[in-house]
């Protein structure tokens, strides 16, 4: 009785509906791009881009605009950036990640140094805060959401096929470059709305916890992904909801419920996974 | 022509990696490249599957430039450690990748129909050559190109393997070009070897290649085979 109260109680404030909302929203996006950045090898672009996003939203705050749209703007272009990098300078990505993540925190070191007064206001950005998601905001997930879905639901074969090895799918009449391009600016995307949730220093254990914590138990691909999602929606649920009771800070809280899903799926995936393939067997 | 290539040439920017490289292979041709390690036989597979554009010269795969080649007559099998053990696709997923009705059928004259549902990394070498193989063969494809496939594989599977690849170039009809450090599989099974260092050293039919592999390797050397008893 007492517990049906409090979860009516939380779910009667504005700012914990968007949270929920947007956390729900933010959860799959970070997971399905995941999926492909972590087997891809490219887990640590994303936090390169979230610095990126740093010195964007530093370049924000100094012209006066939505820290948001320049951030989206900066990173997006920082993606097709680190691919041009690894084709022309023939570079690996890790090297190409800590490239463009320099030039986000030089800028942002820059900006800060030249600007003394809005301090304040870029250091909330570093941690997040998923409990100040706005109903226009709301609409931003929303829409980034629908189109992370619909670009992996459309080219899902071909993304797989590019995962799996980059020059069959070439020589199987994949265009890989025009897929990794729009890919590139999803991650872009998704790297900068995820920012609200757990914030710039933590925006990696959004996208690859999930996605590596699933591969200990999944046993196909489409199960990893699946289940990527399922791990990432209930930990952005768990932490906010953690977080809410215990007066703690949002994105901390939910990366330290990642790190415990995924030190329970090292500790008994192994015998998820045997019961799995037991069950299946025996029908 | 299976392959044209008329005088190619390709660097990655610092001096040649192929100089002047001319040769052709018949549709219904089995060929090993060989060469030692650095002689430029991958980029040279790169450039005929239109990978790579040669700095100099001109390539044709079945008639056509590589990069207009209607890619369901090309089956390539690239290099196994390519491929990542945390892949987590099932041989059942890869073979959707490339879709179509064949592959039960496929599956099954490999000899790998109980894999379908494994994952991909974990099963051996000489199983995951096979699904590589099979996935290449899904499209029904009239050359069949393979970049060192034997590499990690036991003796038998190696066998199994080639034998493999000489049925389905006598029965089917399917060409094959093969790159190679295995010179002892060439006499048994290839027709055509390929010997390169950068540019051509040898080309000519597989009888002929102890001649050759001393213009490669130098010395003495040569292959010897133990005549099986009973």
């Amino acid at each position: 009785m007492m517990r049906d109260r409090m979860a009516l109680e939380i779910l009667s404030y504005g700012f914990m509906q968007n949270a929920f909302m947007g956390g729900f929203m933010i959860a799959i996006m970070c997971a399905l791009t995941g999926t492909f950045l972590v087997l891809r090898r490219l887990s640590l672009l994303s936090d390169g881009l979230g610095h990126v996003a740093f010195g964007g939203i530093a370049l924000g705050l100094l012209l006066k605009i939505d820290p948001i749209i320049s951030a989206l703007a900066l990173t997006t272009a920082a993606s097709v950036w680190v691919k041009k990098i690894m084709e022309s300078a023939r570079i690996y990505g890790d090297a190409a990640t800590a490239l463009v993540l320099s030039f986000g925190v030089g800028l942002a070191v820059v900006i800060i140094g030249y600007v003394k007064g809005f301090n304040v206001d870029l250091f909330s950005y570093l941690f997040g805060s998923i409990l100040a998601i706005s109903e226009s905001d709301l609409l931003v997930i929303a829409a980034i959401t629908i189109a992370t879905i619909a670009f992996i639901a459309i080219f899902y074969r071909r993304l797989v096929f590019m995962t799996f090895n980059e020059d069959l799918a070439k020589t199987s009449g994949v265009d890989t470059d025009f897929i990794t391009t729009v890919f590139a600016l999803l991650v872009g995307m998704t790297v900068v709305i995820a920012i609200k949730a757990v914030g710039i220093l933590l925006i990696s254990a959004l996208l690859v916890i999930p996605v590596i914590s699933a591969l200990q138990v999944a046993g196909s691909f489409r199960s990893t992904m699946a289940l990527s999602c399922a791990i990432s929606i209930f930990a952005v649920m768990a932490g906010t909801l953690l977080s809410f009771y215990a007066n703690l800070p949002a994105g901390g809280t939910i990366v330290m419920v990642l790190c415990a899903v995924f030190s329970a799926s090292v500790l008994f995936g192994r015998h998820l996974r045997g019961a799995a393939i037991f069950a299946s067997k025996t029908g | 022509m299976a392959i044209k290539l008329e005088d190619v040439s390709f660097s990655y920017g610092q001096g040649p990696v192929l100089s002047n490289i001319s040769f052709e292979l018949r549709d219904d041709d089995f060929a090993a490249i060989i060469g030692s390690n650095g002689a430029g036989k991958t980029t040279l597979v790169r450039i005929m599957l239109g990978l790579l554009k040669p700095t100099g010269g001109k390539a044709s795969i079945l008639g056509s430039a590589p990069e207009k080649i209607d890619f369901r007559k090309i089956g390539y099998v690239p290099q196994k450690y390519n491929i990542d053990r945390i892949f987590p696709g099932t041989v059942r997923e890869i073979f959707d990748l490339k879709g179509g009705s064949k592959a039960a059928e496929t599956a099954k004259s490999l000899g790998i129909e109980n894999l379908m549902d494994s994952k991909f990394a974990q099963l051996s070498g000489g199983q995951q050559q096979r699904v590589l193989i099979a996935l290449s063969l899904l499209s029904g494809p009239k050359l069949l190109i393979l970049d060192e496939p034997t590499v990690g594989v036991d003796a038998k599977a190696q066998q199994e393997f080639y034998a493999l690849l000489k049925k389905l170039n006598s029965q089917k009809k399917v060409g094959i070009i093969l790159v190679t450090h295995d010179v002892g599989m060439i006499s048994k099974y290839v027709k055509t070897v390929i010997c390169i260092n950068g540019q051509v050293c040898c080309f000519g039919p597989a009888k002929d290649m102890n001649t050759m592999l001393k213009a490669v390797y130098g010395g003495d050397f040569g292959v010897f085979h133990h005549h099986d008893e009973g």
